[in-house]
């Protein structure tokens, strides 16, 4: 018997619950129901156009975009820094993930009692200082603090990775090369962890561009993204139809973003270069 | 010397901003009053009530039932495929992989929606089952995933090695392979396991007629208020997770960086 | 004393978590040498290119470069370079972009990068590879950037530890050669690790047999290897048979139990002593009554010539001859007074923790 054979049982639950599905969403986003069943229609995908939802798009796109390029700029140092700590490195970066194992529910609610504008935590400490209140529940400041809150740890994890995989002896080479410290951190260690901060890059935008949760919570729902739309189609207005077409134009606008960003790193083979 | 400091500093600032939502939580889990903002005085009650909460104990039920069925599932449908796609041919391995990928990378919401559609047209009601299945399907490329590097990086020999001293197939499987990658196969139970544990997005649109996980009640709560019995049932959760990191974690020092390493 | 010393370490003293790697160590490079450091791993002679090259600072002790202490200079601030062992290309950068980062860096006029860069290309034969990804060469390629990558910056000493480890015998043999003519058109000074001693007496002008963080012998390929100073050093490198003696006066030696004349002179009477007889200074002869007699126990062809053992009152020796002897045959064993080498026991060194 033939190993491969093995796989057999995930490839038929593969097929019928990743393939089927999938096709379900193009199936709902190009038909339309009536007397005499379905027919194949447009007009679901042409609405996706309408300026509300190409706003709520590109607001998503701004905020996940914000909140990635801020994650970087946070994690690429801290990664450098654990790195760096041969020994105690890794349990390091063990407890700056732990956080991620708190509901991830919970742990964006907590946000709302911590920046509460009369009774937040925040707030009383800044007020005890004499510095002016945070007041930014319900606005895109709170979104993007939220989404960065609960995607830094997958910007600092690949990049560490990254970081850590690169031969020491490289380090060693730049040196003997004449490079110090910063011009190594330019010209060797960045250009060898880009692999890691690619996915980074994919593992926070992605899901930062879709979150619904977030704008809910932080957003106390007055800010709309594209992940509320779709949200608001199948679970407030039932246009399955039309919530299917904002799904599917998500979903190639994000694969196509991804396809973009793998290219730009040759490295990576099929989807393993996230990992 | 200053740049040692100033790394701690920054050290510090960081986990001040990852741990302050996680320990106000905790702290107001003890707190007597049911406010959010303030300190009512010292409590156990939340621990004492959150079980007797029928909300809470339902979905508390639901959460952790289904996280080790689709937990346990998915990694024994997952381990099989892993051995299997291994010795497949490249071009067919990698068409395999790239569906894989496919609910990893694709947004959470537009996985849980497809989902939707397709319960809803083969006629399938939505509840315990349905939540069942999405949880399998998100769980077993995390299990390949975890198992399938593990898989290349084996001498290739031993497996025909086991062929050739007189072991069947299956069994050479058995006593050679599966050995080799039980502590892979574990890393992806685990992060099977805690995925399935805290999953939002896909639960939210698969379940149905009162079948509800934790999260689904946090959000559900999050409306008219939580109650302070979620934030007991979630520190008690926090510290068995960490715990059973921490055990893992002395028991293979490398393993809390793969499992950190596979966590996405 | 001070005849052209570029690289003086003086009593350098290094350990890792404990271990003694260097123990007191005291070596003078002179300038434009081809200085081998030889020893079996562990031997510390890696720690001590690493102490040139400033990757490591000695826990006592100091390095000086032309009369100065570099002990605590960083290595890009010091004018040598190194190949390293397993090359250390950078992968995100083609052949071209490698051998010019150092340049880079200093930031010299993009021409003469260009020119400098062609003329490293030419002494490493590798003209038109510019633009190869480093993905794309094969090891000894690799290599040969690896080189081109250090002397295009025209160092003043060039550090190579085990840089033809990885690679096969015909083309390590073809680098040696080409690294020693390298050497001398560069006319500077090379520092080079190995463990292989047939690579060492090839190249080297100057060896440093190393054990144990300690120096056993400096020398000349040629006195390495013909005056070992002790027992460990004659079986390091090259083959040997080496069993004890009975120093009886300047000239005689006893061993087991008979008298032979020897060349060695200066040991106390009746002193312990090691004693060093090359396999390819044995001759085999016919068994005769006032010699040493044995049996041979096996006799392989090895090329160039017959490796062959003989068991004579419990030793047994390594000959090479090239004569085909039968297993069983008895034989005697001949060895010129001029031949047998007759050396200090080695002190059983006592670890220092």
């Amino acid at each position: 018997m033939n190993r491969k054979w093995l796989a057999t049982p995930y490839l038929i639950w593969m097929v019928i619950f990743i393939v089927v599905p999938l096709v379900m969403v193009f199936y709902y986003a190009f038909t339309v129901k009536d007397v005499n069943g379905a027919r194949f229609t447009l007009d679901h995908v042409m609405k996706t156009f309408d300026s509300k939802y190409m706003v709520a798009l590109g607001k998503s796109f701004l905020y996940a975009l914000i909140s990635t390029v801020i994650c970087l700029i946070l994690a690429y140092p801290l990664a450098l820094i654990l790195v760096k700590r041969s020994k105690g490195g890794a349990a390091m970066l063990f407890i700056f993930i732990l956080p991620m194992w708190m509901n991830f529910l919970l742990r964006t609610y907590a946000w709302l009692s911590l920046l509460e504008t009369n009774n937040g935590l925040i707030n009383t400490i800044l007020r005890a200082l004499h510095l002016p209140v945070l007041d930014i529940i319900g606005t895109p400041k709170a979104i993007i603090l939220g989404m960065i809150y609960n995607f830094l740890p997958f910007m600092v994890l690949p990049i560490y990775n990254a970081l850590a995989k690169i031969d020491k002896s490289l380090m060693e080479a730049a040196y003997d090369l004449g490079a110090n410290d910063f011009k190594r951190l330019l010209k060797v260690t960045i250009p060898l962890s880009m692999p890691g901060v690619m996915s980074g890059i994919t593992m926070v935008f992605m899901p930062a561009v879709t979150s619904f949760v977030i704008p809910n919570l932080l957003g106390s729902g007055k800010v709309n993204l594209i992940g509320n739309m779709i949200e608001q189609q199948f679970l407030m207005t039932y246009d399955w139809g039309f919530g299917a077409a904002l799904s599917l134009v998500l979903m190639i606008i994000i694969l196509i973003s991804m396809g973009v960003i793998q290219r730009s790193d040759e490295d990576m083979e099929g989807g393993a270069g996230l990992w | 010397m200053v740049k040692r400091g100033i790394e701690r500093i920054y050290l510090g600032l960081i986990m001040v901003f990852l741990y302050a939502p996680i320990l106000t939580l905790i702290v107001f889990s003890f707190n007597d009053s049911k406010s959010r903002a303030k300190w009512g005085g010292f409590t156990l009650k939340w621990y004492k009530n959150m079980l007797h909460d029928p909300e809470i104990s339902k979905s508390l039920y639901y959460t952790l039932l289904i996280a080790l069925l689709a937990s346990v599932i998915a990694t024994i449908i997952g381990t099989l495929a892993a051995i299997g796609i291994h010795v497949m041919k490249k071009k067919t391995k990698s068409v395999i992989l790239n569906v894989t990928y496919l609910p990893v990378l694709n947004a959470d919401i537009v996985t849980g929606i497809a989902f939707m559609l397709f319960f809803v047209a083969i006629g399938l009601r939505l509840g315990f089952t349905s939540m069942l299945i999405a949880h399998i399907t998100f769980n077993i490329p995390y299990v390949i995933l975890s198992i399938l590097p593990k898989l290349s990086s084996l001498n290739k020999f031993t497996y025909e090695a086991a062929l050739d001293l007189g072991a069947s197939p299956m069994k050479a499987i058995r006593k050679v392979i599966i050995p080799e990658i039980m502590p892979n196969i574990i890393t992806g139970f685990l992060l099977a396991f805690t995925l399935s544990l805290d999953d939002f997005v896909i639960s939210y649109f698969t379940t149905g007629s009162g079948v509800t996980n934790l999260s689904i009640t946090i959000y559900t709560m999050t409306r008219r208020g939580i109650k302070p019995e979620i934030n007991a049932v979630s520190t008690v959760l926090f510290l068995s997770v960490l715990i059973l990191l921490l055990i893992i974690n002395k028991r293979s020092d490398r393993h809390a960086k793969k499992l950190g390493g596979m966590n996405v | 004393m001070e005849k052209n010393v570029i690289i003086r370490l003086e009593n350098v003293t290094k350990s890792f978590d404990d271990q003694v790697v260097l123990n007191n160590l005291t070596l003078d490079v002179e300038k434009n040498e081809f200085l081998t450091l030889l020893g079996p791993s562990g031997c510390g002679k890696t720690t001590t290119l690493r102490l040139i090259g400033g990757f490591e600072k000695p826990d006592e002790g100091s390095v000086w470069h032309q009369g100065k202490d570099i002990s605590n200079v960083p290595p890009y601030k010091r004018n040598i370079n190194t190949v390293f062992q397993k090359y250390a290309l950078f992968p995100h950068l083609n052949v071209y972009d490698n051998i010019a980062f150092g340049l880079n860096i200093k930031k010299i006029d993009k021409s003469l990068i260009k020119e400098k860069v062609q003329k490293a290309l030419k002494q490493v034969n590798l003209v038109g590879y510019e633009k190869r990804s480093i993905e794309q060469l094969s090891g000894g390629q690799q290599q040969r950037v690896a080189i081109a990558r250090a002397i295009v910056n025209e160092p003043e000493i060039l550090l190579l530890d085990e840089p033809l480890g990885a690679l096969d015998l015909k083309l390590r043999q073809e680098m040696q050669y080409e690294l020693k003519t390298l050497q001398k058109e560069l006319g500077i000074t090379f520092v080079y690790v190995t463990h292989d001693q047939e690579e060492a007496l090839t190249m080297s002008d100057t060896v440093v047999v190393m054990n144990n963080g300690v120096i056993q012998q400096k020398g000349s390929p040629e006195d390495i290897y013909n005056e070992p100073v002790n027992a460990f050093v004659a079986d390091f490198i090259g083959e040997s048979n080496i069993m004890d003696g009975i120093m009886k006066q300047d000239g005689v030696i006893e061993i087991f139990g008979r008298i032979y004349e020897c060349v060695d002179k200066g040991y106390a009477i009746n002193e312990k002593v090691d004693v060093v007889v090359r396999p390819e200074d044995i001759k085999l002869l016919e068994p005769s009554e006032n010699k040493l007699n044995g049996q041979v126990t096996s006799c392989i062809f090895k090329g160039v010539h017959y490796e062959t053992c003989v068991m004579t009152e419990g030793f047994e020796w390594v000959i090479h001859n090239t004569k085909n002897f039968k297993p069983g045959e008895h034989v005697s064993i001949n060895v010129d007074p001029f031949d047998i080498h007759i050396m200090k026991k080695m002190v059983e060194e006592k670890v220092h923790e």
